[in-house]
């Protein structure tokens, strides 16, 4: 059997500004830890709250209006090698921002979603109620946007999801199924066995099979990356 | 009974035509990533998608792609 080549010309793309990254999961960390404490205390008073509804509904329209405008902005005549390069670079590197994006679910997102459910402040309206299920659905509706078309210009659509994507996405897919039966198959028996915690076994179910199908499709983008 | 894998000779004829993976990619219309995979005989490509292959290279599937022991790669 002859051994796997890599393509060098794939490798500086992956190689490349490691330290950067570093920065930004560190900088995702510090902004997940500042936000839960700011909930925290938001509870305590009655200004915080709006502010942070203010601005979490212009972080949310501000990243739908960039993909409106990415996905259904009138074409023009664009330089296909150079949109096709960039495409190219950021599909290098999506496997990074996924697997970021799933800890950042995994680790502070979904234990976030569970200590809201289990502590509701009777003073929360409806609408303080959907700004938190947001803040948790958001960024799993994006590691799934990633991992189709959904957020991609249809140029970069081409590239970023061709045949082997579509090969990867399936497989990610199933395995977050098969996720979603088994969380939610302990969830169930959770709440048949506390009822109490039923609501918070909900994120959990939400969550996992994202994390888990985002990481799938992670490795595998990355191996293929690296050559197979 | 012994698998059967896909065996190809996408690499040699692309470099008989002096052609980069990143050419050959954008002449069928998919990311270089898949050719790469491809050459090394991890992923099998769609019929349509070896057909484009055979097409963009001058040849034909069966020139491209054979069928090989499970040992062989």
């Amino acid at each position: 059997m002859s051994p796997v080549q890599t393509d060098p010309a794939l490798e500086p793309a992956l190689r490349r500004n490691l330290w950067i990254w570093g920065l930004v999961v560190l900088g995702c960390g510090l902004a997940g830890g500042l936000l839960f404490m700011w909930l925290g205390r938001a509870r305590a008073s009655a200004a915080a709250p709006t502010v942070s509804h203010v601005l979490t509904i212009g972080a949310w329209a501000a990243l739908a209006l960039v993909v409106a405008w990415m996905r259904w902005r009138p074409r023009k005549a664009y330089d296909r090698a150079t949109v096709r390069a960039r495409a190219e670079a950021f599909q290098a590197k999506r496997w990074l921002w996924l697997v970021m994006q799933s800890a950042f679910i995994a680790l502070l997102l979904i234990p976030l979603a569970v200590w809201q459910a289990t502590n509701p402040d009777p003073s929360d309206t409806p609408i303080d109620r959907l700004f938190e299920a947001t803040l948790f659905l958001g960024p799993c509706a994006l590691a799934l946007g990633m991992m189709t078309t959904a957020i991609y210009s249809r140029e970069w659509g081409a590239v970023v999801d061709d045949e082997l994507t579509a090969a990867h996405r399936a497989s990610a897919f199933g395995l977050g199924f098969v996720t979603l039966l088994a969380a939610g198959a302990a969830a169930y028996i959770t709440a048949l066995l506390r009822p109490e915690w039923a609501l918070a076994a909900l994120p959990p179910v939400v969550g996992a099979p994202v994390v888990v199908a985002a990481l799938r499709f992670a490795l595998l983008e990355r191996a293929a990356a690296q050559g197979g | 009974m012994s698998e059967r894998r896909l065996g190809n000779r996408l690499k040699d004829a692309r470099a008989a035509r002096g052609l980069t993976q990143a050419d050959l990619a954008l002449a069928v219309g998919v990311s270089r990533k898949t050719i790469n995979t491809i050459e090394n005989q991890v992923f099998v490509p769609s019929t349509v998608l070896a057909l484009s292959l055979a097409q963009a290279l001058e040849t034909t599937v069966e020139a491209l792609f054979f069928l090989g022991d499970g040992a062989q790669k």
